[in-house]
């Protein structure tokens, strides 16, 4: 089931808020079912799995807090880390590991099962696993109970594409949250300003884009216009995804963190990757850079930290080499960043957000192409200087979703207050959305498949 | 004015107003609409959810159309047609049931005469060619019949395939070449028939999806400013004839067209039409074959230049020689069908429909009549 289903948003969603309503003494119990119903709608089996990593966290959360013992609590921790990162692996990378050795031996060494990727999986996973990991930091307690535990891993409006939540974040309000009706009313308006964005913009730019990245002979003009449509399809649907995530949060009385905050505004990669999917951002900040020695350990150590962090980042995006190398050239601009610190102070700001536009969008050439050959004949098109032709609805759609993400910034308030004004904007775009979905067949958005 | 303080209220009275007004219609609609006409033509609403057709039915949809031009959903595209549909106490478009027929008629959506009324469905137009009760054992599968043959076994089976389901991707043709002939009828255990309900009871609610009136809305409004815009289908599958004969075909069809017989690998589905012969002559019955044409197939000159398939060496009459080879006895409608075109404007297949008219049926069923 997606947001973006009428059966979600006519059927699953009013019928989850009636009952959720109705009954204030079960909300939990009853977001709980409707988080596995909603789960298990892609397949049943899929439950399982999730169920399987809520129990082990829940169970190594619960003894290591109560461990004095400081190996004991280790082992704890890498019994719950192996057993994660193990279903994460298996599912998430088998086919990758498989296909790369039998590549280098030449040979049939392991076996190339046709594995399905359950959903959402990277991001529950993560969520899971801090957890664990925050427990044996000593910087949570344990959840009051296992259905409570259980209903923060598996929360719908954020289980397959975040933003990623640290128990931390949500354990009092899984005890006692506020329901009011402009926190009701704000998450109506992010949700359907969040469906908008998914369905109006990016599933447009997608139609540009996928049209650019399927020819074979593509113009320079042609190819600017798919890459730059690309850019701003992934950053709608996954923005749009997180205001709808956030949105529904708010209507059953939670408060998520942001995800994103005007990313193609940013000056830098660093700052990029502060407003870029923000909570996964910090997630491998704080499990994986600091631990590493962050930028404590002296300059050499801080740039390796970078790169090594990067380079799990674009692994964690995709069992594919492209998502690797997308990690590892952010991980090397990243460096240079840091190497350069003096230089770029001294640049434009307009420069600097156009600078690191530019190459965030070089990026998203390896993170859309399915091949690196794919990827050298798309970059040989952005520079080949041919001619081609180029389709007035695609520059069009371009330039006005390029300035709506300019002027984006300067109306801050559009999620946070709600008016008549607002109210009848966000019925009109609900309506358009609802014929576009239902005409359009909607794709999935970008972010389920990792 | 109370109102006007509290800006949040309004929000959600409009707005959850126009909500609640959406779901309101979505519900309502299904208890006051026969529910067989929020289906665009009966064969959809027969075939049930999850493989669980509707039993025990006669009724009739009026405005109904074809399944290319709800995909496209163009009004003007449309050939309205009244469809009276009946299926007996197995889901299958018979009259009477009664499973001691001499002949049985077995495939899927075409033998089935989907799109066509009850008077002009393959069965009844065999029937009164051979002027003998038929059992249509259809929608269904050959491997299905072959797991529960009945006791009264049938003189002959009369098995009709679309060409599209011709090729050795086939599920169907898939199954066929792993199964064993089996040497006894096999029943559902009543394990499984409690499954197979769970499983119902369990899907229903993806039967709102299929007849939600503000999803169809929704098409509606999109296809047809769609099209008005870009003077082309919204739906990706369907591709519109070259001449004003508001004529849809289905892109898939038209694929498949132009593939060679080793592209569509039919020696496999040959392998898998002749193992059925002999396991349904394990119990004496006899196998006639009806490879049915695409639509693509018989009209291809209508396609615009760049899609039309060159037929110098046709697939079909490929498979139907070496079937002729295997002993197999097939029916050819092909032949009188390119004659009829060549000859006649009188249309084998609706414009609108992958599936063919009553004229089409007549000269199949005529042809296999023959062959008795």
């Amino acid at each position: 089931m997606l947001f973006n289903d009428t059966i979600f948003l006519l059927w699953f969603l009013p019928v989850v808020l009636l009952l959720y309503g109705c009954f204030p003494a079960k909300r939990t119990p009853i977001l709980l079912a409707a988080n596995y119903v909603f789960y298990g709608w892609w397949n049943v089996w899929f439950c399982l799995l999730m169920l399987t990593s809520t129990t082990v966290d829940y169970l190594a959360g619960k003894y290591i807090f109560q461990s004095q013992n400081d190996a004991r609590r280790k082992i704890l921790l890498l019994c719950s880390l192996c057993i994660n990162l193990s279903l994460l692996g298996f599912f998430k990378y088998f086919g990758l590991l498989s296909e790369t050795i039998n590549a280098l031996a030449s040979a049939a060494w392991l076996p190339t099962w046709n594995i399905v990727l359950p959903v959402g999986i990277s991001f529950y996973t993560f969520q899971s696993m801090s957890y664990s990991i925050d427990m044996y930091r000593k910087k949570i307690t344990p959840a009051q109970n296992f259905f409570d535990f259980a209903c923060y891993v598996s929360l719908f409006p954020q289980l397959v594409a975040g933003p990623i939540i640290r128990y931390k974040e949500l354990a009092d309000q899984l005890i006692a949250r506020t329901h009011t009706s402009d926190k009701f009313a704000r998450g109506l308006q992010r949700f359907i300003i969040g469906l908008s964005k998914k369905i109006l913009i990016a599933d447009t730019c997608g139609l540009i884009a996928d049209n650019a990245f399927a020819m074979q002979d593509i113009g320079t003009g042609a190819a600017w216009i798919g890459i730059l449509a690309y850019a701003f399809q992934i950053y709608y649907d996954f923005s749009g995804y997180s205001d709808m995530a956030i949105g529904l949060g708010l209507l059953f009385g939670f408060t998520f963190p942001e995800n994103f905050r005007y990313p193609y505004l940013s000056i830098s990669i660093g700052d990029f990757w502060r407003r870029w999917h923000i909570t996964l951002g910090n997630w491998f900040r704080d499990y994986v850079y600091i631990p590493l020695g962050g930028s404590k350990k002296g300059i050499k150590r801080t740039l390796i930290n970078l790169l090594i962090t990067m380079f799990l980042a674009g692994l964690w995006h995709g069992a594919s080499w492209t998502f690797v190398l997308w990690g590892v050239y952010y991980g090397v601009l990243l460096i240079i960043e840091r190497l350069t610190a003096t230089v770029r102070s001294s640049i434009p700001k307009a420069l600097q957000i156009l600078m690191t536009f530019f190459l965030v969008t070089m990026g998203w050439v390896l993170f859309r192409s399915p091949s690196f050959d794919d990827a050298l004949q798309y970059y040989g098109s952005l520079f080949s200087g041919n001619s081609g032709v180029i389709e007035t609805f695609g520059i069009t759609t371009v330039i006005i979703v390029g300035i709506i993400t300019i002027i984006e910034p300067r109306y801050p308030h559009i999620f946070q207050k709600v008016s008549l004004k607002s109210a009848i904007t966000c019925s009109l775009l609900f309506i358009a959305s609802l014929i576009m979905i239902a005409g359009n067949e909607s794709s999935p958005f970008l972010y389920f498949q990792f | 004015m109370q109102l006007r303080n509290h800006p949040e209220r309004l929000f959600i009275l409009i707005v959850g107003g126009l909500w609640l007004l959406l779901i309101g219609t979505d519900r309502l609609a299904p208890v006051v609409l026969p529910t067989e006409n929020l289906y665009f033509r009966a064969w959809e609403y027969v075939r049930g959810q999850h493989g669980l057709p509707r039993r025990n039915l006669s009724f009739t949809v009026h405005n109904a159309h074809g399944d290319l031009s709800n995909m496209m959903n163009v009004s003007t595209y449309k050939v309205p047609r009244d469809i009276t549909f009946t299926v007996d106490s197995n889901g299958m478009r018979n009259s009477e049931t009664t499973r001691e027929d001499a002949t049985v008629l077995i495939g899927q959506s075409f033998m089935t005469g989907a799109g066509n009324s009850d008077e002009h469905a393959p069965g009844t137009v065999l029937a009164r060619e051979l002027k003998t009760p038929i059992y249509v054992y259809a929608p269904g599968n050959m491997s299905q019949l072959l797991r529960a043959i009945p006791d009264e076994v049938p003189a002959t089976v009369i098995w009709g395939v679309v060409e599209r389901n011709l090729t050795g991707s086939n599920a169907e043709i898939q199954t066929l070449l792993g199964m064993e002939c089996p040497s006894e009828s096999e029943t559902k255990t009543s394990k499984q028939k409690m499954l197979i309900i769970i499983k119902k009871i369990l899907l229903e609610p993806t039967t709102y999806a299929r007849t939600s009136v503000v999803k169809k809305l929704g098409q509606k409004i999109y296809n047809e400013t769609y099209f008005s815009v870009a003077k082309k289908p919204a739906s990706p599958h369907v591709e519109l004839a070259a001449s004003p004969s508001k004529f849809i075909f289905l892109k898939k069809g038209i694929r498949i067209s132009h593939e060679d017989s080793k592209q569509r690998n039919l020696d496999d589905v040959q392998k898998a039409i002749t193992k059925t012969a002999d396991c349904l002559k394990l119990h004496n019955i006899e196998l006639l074959f009806i490879p049915i044409p695409d639509k693509v197939h018989v009209y291809n000159h209508l396609l615009p230049e760049e899609l039309q398939a060159n037929y110098a060496l046709d697939p079909l009459q490929e498979l139907m020689q070496q079937l002729r080879r295997k002993g197999i006895r097939t029916v050819d409608i092909l032949t009188p069908f390119m004659t009829h075109v060549s000859e006649n404007s009188e249309l084998l297949y609706w414009p609108d429909d992958t599936h063919w008219g009553p004229l089409g049926i007549e000269k199949a069923m005529t042809e296999a009549a023959k062959r008795f």
